[in-house]
């Protein structure tokens, strides 16, 4: 790969990051390869419609209302840098002040994209950033989602989030729940793996993208995957799990699950 | 998630407020302690009015919280729900098992 990564310091224009957010939020032009990975075929931007920049690397404190500024109108990749940064790259120091994060050198190059926006989160800021409402807030800024079709996208997003980090990414499995007392258990389990530092590195990536009267939504985490043909096909109001995959095909256009569970891919009409 | 309690005759009403999802497990347990020395037969109300949002897991801590009512003798009853809660409700047929009052 040649070229160095074009690194800007950046200053959101919220207040939702940090005070000190030169420290926490860093302009670039490259992301994680399976992040690039998800707007492969996207055309860029056109010149001159906008200041967005094509990435930007957050450090801790990203919050609901931070990613949602930064989703809607800042920039079209959101990478949240892991918390063992990689060795230091070689920003530019015409256009950056040492702000304390740097894209890897081995992430791949991205251009300002149209109609998508993507988005890589440690679990550990998962689980408390609310990205699903994040996602469907930037969406709504941005004329995408009326109020009526929100509530939808929110409620199927957001369930695939929620397996992709307790399933996925903490690889607790449903059954947990399944005995009696078994809430314990499971509750027992979540604090445990939220605890973990190599589960709580583990990446959530969601792509959000609009064309032809379309928006696509894909989430992906890094766990061991699961059984598809386990999955309930109706709803059961007496079953402890599997709820929300009923959720989402009962509300999605389309809803696909492929490499072995860890991604999934959402459809929705839009009106 | 917030959440608040009052005694209500000889039980006991539970006010959620925000947002009942997968993160919010952790009150599941301060949820069932609430319902010890409840007088059976007396009501565990939730008052969902001020709940924007459930997801599958959130309707899934309110199933467990009609299992551990009914151990008590306890009578379990949701009011106020509406809007997406309903929705959600309604879509996984939980109205089936739980008591929804309006």
């Amino acid at each position: 790969m040649t070229g160095r990564p074009v690194t800007g310091a950046f200053r959101p224009s919220g207040p939702a990051l940090c005070d000190n957010s030169l420290r926490v939020a860093v302009a670039c032009d490259r992301v994680p390869p399976a992040l690039a990975a998800l707007a492969v075929g996207v055309p860029p931007a056109p010149p001159g419609t906008g200041a967005r920049r094509a990435a930007i690397l957050v450090g801790d404190g990203l919050d609901r209302d931070g990613l949602t500024r930064l989703l809607a109108g800042e920039a079209g990749f959101v990478v949240e840098a892991d918390e063992s940064p990689p060795a230091a790259s070689s920003p530019d120091p015409g256009l950056s002040p040492d702000p304390g994060l740097s894209p890897d050198p081995g992430w791949t190059r991205v251009v300002v994209p149209q109609a998508l926006f993507a988005l890589s989160l440690s679990t550990r800021t998962s689980w408390t950033a609310q990205p699903a409402a994040a996602v469907c807030d930037a969406l709504v800024l941005l004329g995408v989602l009326d109020g009526d079709s929100r509530g939808t996208v929110e409620l199927c997003l957001h369930e695939a989030v929620a397996n992709a980090i307790v399933h996925g990414n903490l690889g607790i499995a449903s059954a947990a729940k399944n005995h009696p007392e078994g809430y314990e258990t499971f509750g027992r389990l979540l604090s445990e793996r939220l605890a973990d530092p190599r589960r709580r590195r583990l990446r959530l990536t969601v792509a959000a993208r609009w064309a032809d009267g379309w928006l696509d939504i894909t989430v992906v985490d890094e766990g061991q995957g699961f059984d598809l043909a386990l999955l309930p096909r109706a709803a059961d109001g007496n079953s402890r799990s599997g709820r929300g995959f009923v959720f989402m095909r009962a509300l999605a256009a389309g809803v696909d699950v492929c490499d072995g569970g860890r991604c999934t891919r959402l459809r929705f009409a839009l009106t | 998630m917030e959440f608040d309690s009052h005694p209500a005759g000889a039980g006991l009403t539970v006010t959620l407020k925000g947002r009942m999802e997968f993160t919010d497990h952790e009150h599941l347990r301060t949820l069932v302690r609430l319902m010890e020395n409840l007088p059976s037969a007396s009501v565990y109300a939730i008052d969902a009015g001020g709940l924007d949002f459930i997801d599958s897991a959130g309707l899934g801590m309110l199933l467990i919280l009609e299992e551990e009512a009914e151990q008590r003798g306890l009578k379990l009853v949701i009011r106020g729900i509406r809007g997406g809660v309903r929705r959600s409700i309604e879509l996984a047929r939980i109205d089936d098992i739980i008591t929804i009052e309006p």
